[in-house]
């Protein structure tokens, strides 16, 4: 066996190898092997480290240097200065926005001080394609232990006293949902493991099955044990090749090492898990509608009752349950009830996954206590609002979730608290929204992916959300009218009492929360026919301020259709008639002489 | 695997290989690294170390490090540092020192007070 | 799910108790409360997506759609509130602003479920734009028409298909407000597996789905002084015609049927039954042949062309079982212009030859080209029962208050075996009554063979025949139809003689009919037929004396050279998709 003396990981998630994270693991590899180092250091591919803005990332132990943003062409000064010399690469290491020093070591960074990582515990620090990194890390002991000394009924009530909600979006309690399963009767059950992640801002899942791919597995082990299911299957979507690679290894190795098959730890106990491909519709995560798409059928929900946990897949009780909920449950299991209810508040415990996007500076993955409020995720994790742009609201829940306006900074964020304020938690995408971002449009976006992504099965949400945005692209294209706003809202009310499934009864809510919260927007678009932020091309008007003015000119040369016309040195002027509102020569114009 | 036992074997095997991940180590050798001390012959130091963890099945339970540690004449250096007692440096350190370093210092406890660097 | 347990629930403030596992839609139905349904069928899988029957439940997020809502115990529900109405009403509105409205011309006017709803609910004004589709009509088939940018998405047609006909020749296609019903990969109806049935049709709740109308040929033939336009009248078309004029259900009108034809114009006025009689002929005696030549066995009936067609795709290895017989449709056609021609010194091809089927497949088979000699096709044009109606209407005639009058003869004359074959059950019952005379060579004393009647999906019977033992099924609908054959092919069950057709209850619920959705219709079609088969003074087919007259004269007798020539034909494999 070989020893090495330093290990430098590197991410491998999907955002990093997006951003180059294979170049820079081959450049280490060739970098050590001329160096004679190959027998001294490993490296090792990891998940994700959550840190999306500054990818690749590289962290050398056992110092935990951290370096951002690595390219190929660091890596001989990784090599020759760090890991021959034993000096750190200063110009690589993370800087904190806020500290002066850079911040040296993995542990010191604020983005991952103020989190608590349950569901990610792994990910970034283990390589997903090593099962035996998993048992080093603890890995299917919570298995073993239940399969050892717990009831099914004990592993149920453990769940259930743990207070952990559903964290794909619904938030219902996993122990009840696992209990009715138990309870139902059927010749055989299933787990399910919902791994569609369709909203379009949020990745956790993804992250998850990717750097700790066997914890699902285990989980999903233990709650087929708990409801006496011995068959699982992952849904997981097919543009997640790195996933689905991730997740087969997996459960090859599971396999062979036992902890799935028949007779696992020769108690009796048989459990296996395939996986299926979902198409990447958003509605097949909505859990009947995955059920029929891992039958072969089309995508499409169907109402219940009958719950899946009664009347699932093929007609048997089945439990669903979402990426990021399964990978609390060998935690609670090893550490226990007391540990995880300490964690979060009195209705929702735990941590949550949050995607942080939009503006904000530090985009990425972060997993919080529930109760956290939007002001540490934004301010102390998120590091701000790039720019030093105010903010104005943030979406959570994605397209099915609303806005939270800036005197909603300080609440404690569990699903109830957001439901109260018109939003919820969803998957936990959360999009930062500052002073030049249009709330209008940012509904009209929403529903442009929801009307788009409806099944087409039900009324309401099919023709409904088809009129609920085409009287928003009207609102924004200038168009609006008097008892727009009223109509939306009569339709919002239809459609959400009346469609069938969740993706329907949710649709309205970007809608119905910025109309709570930026009415005034509405009105403005409509009445004035001008958008606040500027956002909303077809009501603007571009005009150059006179004493603004000093006649440079480079606004002229700018315009594409020659709108801007005037004589140097004294103010230009632009003909609206001609002006197509492309913006340029405002981005040009040094001295923001151009309003809009 | 079909028992608990054999799966808390492996994670304790598993477990040595990533412990340098996880700061448990009980004894971190440090290397004085740095231009001189690789040209004084450091790296040869660092393999003797791992080859002397490894015969002594201390996997696990010693890291090794590089430092740019630096003391003009006395390369390489090797700092040797242990939970609850003071760190130790070697100065001048070969290949053959290093062994019995490993073997006096290390395994039991004992400075080898000769080569220790004059403070 | 205990039918027995009782549970009680409220609705609309009154109390009610139905059995466990029935519906809000149901309970509220039994306590007289009408609640509207758009993809509700009741012979139809429950889907619950129009939601215009949604209701409000005690304590539920949500309104929850009645339809498919199982009652709960101590449940209260309310059915008639402001938000309820107005979520229908809105719901309604949406589905009309997305709905082609040429109401004036749609076949469907004052006949379709939208356009009642938004009577019902008071849609005076759609707030919202015109959300329609504007794709070409699907005229591929040749009997059923398609038109998207009317269809409203209920499902029915695509759960008909599928579930009842185990064709699905249909399916959603798209997503969101992109979404669209229609065959595989864009294609029209002739170039899939549809049978034609037109069960989906008969399901539509407008007029996005309807039969391709050959009412202005016919007009055309009556007009044309050079033609002599003849019609043959199908059994089922009699038992349910009466319901197009308000006419009670199960109304037997064969004789007001008849006076309407004549007033119509056309020449002779003769009766399919006639031909139902000498299929009989055929058919029975091709089954002795069977019998006693060693197969292939079982015999299958080939009178529904809608099954014909269902094994061309699904079963052709069982192509060979099929009956070579020809349908009564095209026996008669193939009569008409044959042996009808030369008693009349008629020249074939001035000869129209239309007929009035229950049935939209009839269309299709009418057109195939094995069912014409030298391209004179032995039946020019098939009406539907609804086509009919239409143009009495046309004609300013008024069904009810017409006189009886009597078929014309030779080709008028039926007996009673003939009237049964518009009931499922009843090719096989006329070719029992024939069979087992011919080969006792005694007569029956009881020609009711109880055991092939009624809707049961699969009807089996052992019946002795001399001393032989004739095993027989009987399935109706193709889905049925495709359970059984499937278990045939499996070798788990044999017979003699089997039965299909291909709609479910057999021809008083083809594709063509009158629209109506309910069971009970159904039995009263059924019980009209059967009384026309006990008010006839002949009930078995050979001893019809016009038969017996075509076969001297004519055919020579049954399986002769002729009447393999003119009333025989065979079918080839189609692709499965
Ligand atoms: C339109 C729609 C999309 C959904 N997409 C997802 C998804 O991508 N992933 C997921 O885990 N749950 C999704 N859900 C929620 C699931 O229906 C289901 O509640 C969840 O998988 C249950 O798991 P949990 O209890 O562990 O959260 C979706 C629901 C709806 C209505
Ligand atoms: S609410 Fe939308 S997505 Fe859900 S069933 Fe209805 S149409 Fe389909
Ligand atoms: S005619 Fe029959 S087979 Fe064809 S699409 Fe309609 S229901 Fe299906
Ligand atoms: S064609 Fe008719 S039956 Fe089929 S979905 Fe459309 S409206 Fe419903």
């Amino acid at each position: 066996m070989a020893f090495y003396r330093s290990h430098v990981l590197v991410c491998g998630g999907t955002g990093c190898t997006s951003s180059g994270c294979q170049k820079v693991q081959e450049a280490l590899a060739t970098s050590l092997k001329r160096e004679g180092l190959d027998k001294e250091v490993a490296v090792v591919q990891t998940g994700c480290f959550g840190f999306c803005r500054l990818g690749p990332i590289v962290i050398v132990y056992p110092e935990g240097a951290f370096y951002t943003q690595v390219k190929p062409e660091d890596v001989p000064d990784i090599v020759t200065e760090h890991l021959i010399k034993g000096k750190l690469v200063e110009r690589l290491l993370f800087k904190e926005e806020m500290h002066e020093k850079p911040v040296s070591l993995y542990g010191d960074i604020d983005f991952y001080k103020k989190q608590h990582r349950i569901a990610l515990r792994n990910c970034g620090a283990i390589n997903p394609e090593k099962i035996g990194e998993y048992f080093a890390v603890d890995g299917y002991q919570a298995l073993a232990k239940v399969l050892h000394t717990m009831t099914p009924q004990e592993v149920i009530d453990t769940i259930k006293a743990s207070g952990l909600r559903g964290r794909g979006g619904g938030g219902f309690l996993t122990g009840a949902k696992w209990e009715f399963a138990a309870r139902a009767v059927g010749d055989k059950k299933y787990v399910v493991c919902n791994a569609d992640e369709g909203d379009p801002g949020a990745f956790m899942d993804r992250s998850v099955l990717e750097g700790d791919p066997h914890t699902v597995l285990e989980a999903m082990a233990i709650a087929g044990y708990a409801i006496g299911a011995s068959q699982g299957y992952i849904y997981v979507r097919a543009e997640y090749p790195i996933a689905v690679e991730r997740l087969r290894t997996a459960i090859a190795q599971a396999r062979e090492e036992g902890m799935l098959g028949e007779n696992i730890f020769n108690k009796g106990f048989s459990f296996d898990i395939e996986l299926r491909l979902g198409s990447g519709a958003f509605v097949c995560g909505e859990e009947t509608a995955l059920l029929a798409s891992v039958e072969g059928k089309r995508g499409m929900p169907r109402p219940r009752p009958p719950f899946p946990a009664v009347k699932g897949l093929l007609g048997c009780p089945t439990i669903i349950n979402n990426v990021e909920t399964l990978a609390n449950i060998p935690p609670i299991i090893l550490k226990g009830v007391e540990w995880f209810t300490s964690i979060g508040t009195e209705r929702s415990k735990g941590t949550k996954v949050f995607a942080l996007a939009g503006k904000i500076n530090n985009t990425g993955l972060v997993e919080v206590p529930m109760g956290t409020t939007l002001r540490e995720i934004i301010y102390d994790i998120g590091g701000g609002l790039p720019g030093g742009k105010t903010f104005k609201a943030a979406q959570t829940g994605g397209p099915s979730g609303g806005c939270i306006p800036v005197q909603y900074l300080d609440i404690p964020i569990d699903y109830d608290s957001l439901a109260e304020i018109g939003s919820m938690m969803g998957s936990g995408g959360l999009i930062v929204m500052d002073e030049t971002s249009c709330m209008v449009d940012i509904a009209k976006f929403f529903l442009e992916f929801t009307q788009d992504e409806s099944c087409g099965k039900c009324t309401p949400c099919r023709e409904g959300t088809r009129q609920m945005l085409e009287i928003l692209k009207r609102i924004t294209g200038g168009q609006g009218k008097p008892g727009d706003i009223e109509l939306l809202e009569d339709l919002a009310e239809t459609i959400k009492a009346a469609s069938l499934c969740g993706l329907g009864q949710t649709a309205p809510n970007p809608v119905l929360s910025t109309l709570r919260y930026f009415r005034e927007e509405y009105e403005a678009h409509i009445n004035e026919k001008r958008c606040p932020a500027g956002v909303c091309q077809a009501l603007l008007n571009y005009r150059i301020e006179p004493e603004k003015c000093k006649g440079c000119g480079l606004c002229a040369k700018e315009c594409p259709v020659g709108a801007i016309t005037g004589e140097r040195k004294s103010p230009f002027v632009l003909d609206a008639g001609k002006c197509i509102k492309c913006g340029a020569c405002v981005a040009k114009c040094p001295f923001k002489a151009i309003s809009r | 695997m079909k028992s608990w036992e054999e799966l808390n074997q492996r994670r304790d095997e598993e477990r040595s290989k990533i412990s340098l991940r996880r700061s448990e180590a009980a004894v971190k050798i440090i290397v004085g690294g740095g231009t001189r001390g690789i040209a004084a012959g450091a790296r040869a130091i660092t393999s003797t170390t791992l080859d002397e963890i490894l015969r002594h099945h201390l996997e696990g339970k010693a890291v090794v490090q590089l430092a740019a540690v630096e003391q003009e004449g006395c390369e390489p250096l090797v700092r040797i540092e242990q939970p609850g007692k003071e760190p130790v440096v070697y100065q001048n350190v070969t290949p053959e020192r290093m062994q019995r370093i490993f073997q006096q210092h290390v395994l039991n406890g004992e400075v080898v007070k000769e080569w220790v660097m004059a403070s | 799910m205990n039918p027995l347990k009782m549970i009680k629930l409220t609705i609309n403030d009154r109390s009610v108790e139905v059995a466990e596992g029935t519906t809000i839609l149901e309970a509220a139905a039994q306590a007289g409360i009408n609640i509207p349904t758009l993809c509700h069928h009741p012979e139809l899988r429950k889907e619950g997506s129009c939601r215009v029957c949604v209701v409000e439940v005690e304590g539920a997020r949500s309104l929850v759609a009645s339809c498919v809502h199982p009652v709960m115990e101590g449940m209260v529900v309310r059915t008639n509130t402001d938000r309820v109405r107005w979520t229908r009403k809105n719901i309604i509105e949406l589905l009309v602003a997305a709905h082609d409205r040429d109401c004036l011309t749609c076949d469907r006017n004052n006949n379709c479920e939208l356009q009642r709803l938004a009577q019902d609910y008071g849609v005076r004004e759609v707030r919202f734009p015109a959300a329609v589709r504007h794709d070409p009509p699907d005229c591929s088939s040749e009997s059923i028409i398609r038109d998207t940018n009317k269809c409203i998405l209920c499902g029915r047609c695509i759960r008909v298909c599928k579930d009842i006909q185990g064709v699905s020749a249909l399916g959603l296609a798209f997503r969101g407000s992109r979404t669209k019903v229609g065959p595989a990969f864009n294609r029209g109806l002739a170039n899939v597996a549809c049978t034609n049935c037109g069960q989906c049709v008969a399901v539509c709740p407008v007029g996005a789905l309807k039969e391709r109308s050959a009412i202005d040929d016919v007009w055309k033939a009556l007009n044309d002084k050079a033609k002599h336009v003849v019609v043959q009248v199908a059994p089922a078309v009699r038992a349910a015609l009466g319901e197009e004029f308000g006419m009670r259900e199960g109304s037997l009108v064969t004789g007001k049927m008849v006076a309407a034809l004549r007033r119509l114009g056309f020449d002779r006025v003769f009766d399919t039954q006639f031909a139902a009689d000498v299929t009989i002929m055929e058919e029975g005696h091709e089954l002795l042949h069977r019998l006693e030549n060693g197969g292939p066995l079982p015999l299958i009936t080939s009178c529904s062309p809608g099954w014909i067609k269902y094994c061309e795709h699904f079963y052709p290895q069982l192509l060979a079982n099929v009956s070579s017989c020809k349908s009564p449709q095209q026996i008669f056609g193939a009569l008409v212009k044959t042996y009808y021609a030369e008693n009349q010194g008629l020249d074939p091809k001035s000869i129209f030859s239309v007929s009035v089927m229950p049935c939209t497949a009839k269309k299709f088979e009418a057109a195939r080209p094995e069912m014409a000699r030298d391209g004179v096709r032995d039946v020019d044009a098939v009406l539907t029962t609804r086509e009919l109606a239409r143009m009495i209407r046309e004609a300013g005639l008024d069904l009810p208050s017409l006189p009886e009058e009597e078929f014309d003869l030779p080709m008028g004359m039926s007996t009673g075996a003939g009237a049964i074959f518009g009931v499922t059950g009843g090719v096989m019952e006329a070719a029992l009554r024939t069979v087992v005379e011919t080969v006792t060579g005694k007569e029956l004393r009881h020609i009711e063979f109880e055991a092939v009647r009624g809707f049961n999906g699969v009807k089996e019977a052992t019946v002795a025949v001399g001393d032989r033992i004739l095993r027989a099924a009987v399935v109706h609908g193709l889905a049925n139809a495709g359970e059984l054959l499937g278990r045939f092919c499996r070798g788990e069950v044999s017979y003699d003689f089997i039965e299909i057709m291909a709609c479910p209850g057999g021809c008083i619920a083809g594709g063509g009919q009158p629209r109506s959705c309910s069971k009970e219709t159904l039995q009263m079609r059924a019980n009209a037929l059967y009384r026309e088969d006990l008010g006839k003074k002949v009930r078995k087919s050979h001893e019809n004396p016009a038969v017996q007259e075509v076969y001297q004269k004519f055919l020579g007798k049954p399986l002769s050279e002729k009447s393999h020539h003119l009333l025989h034909t065979s079918y080839e494999k189609r692709s499965d998709l």
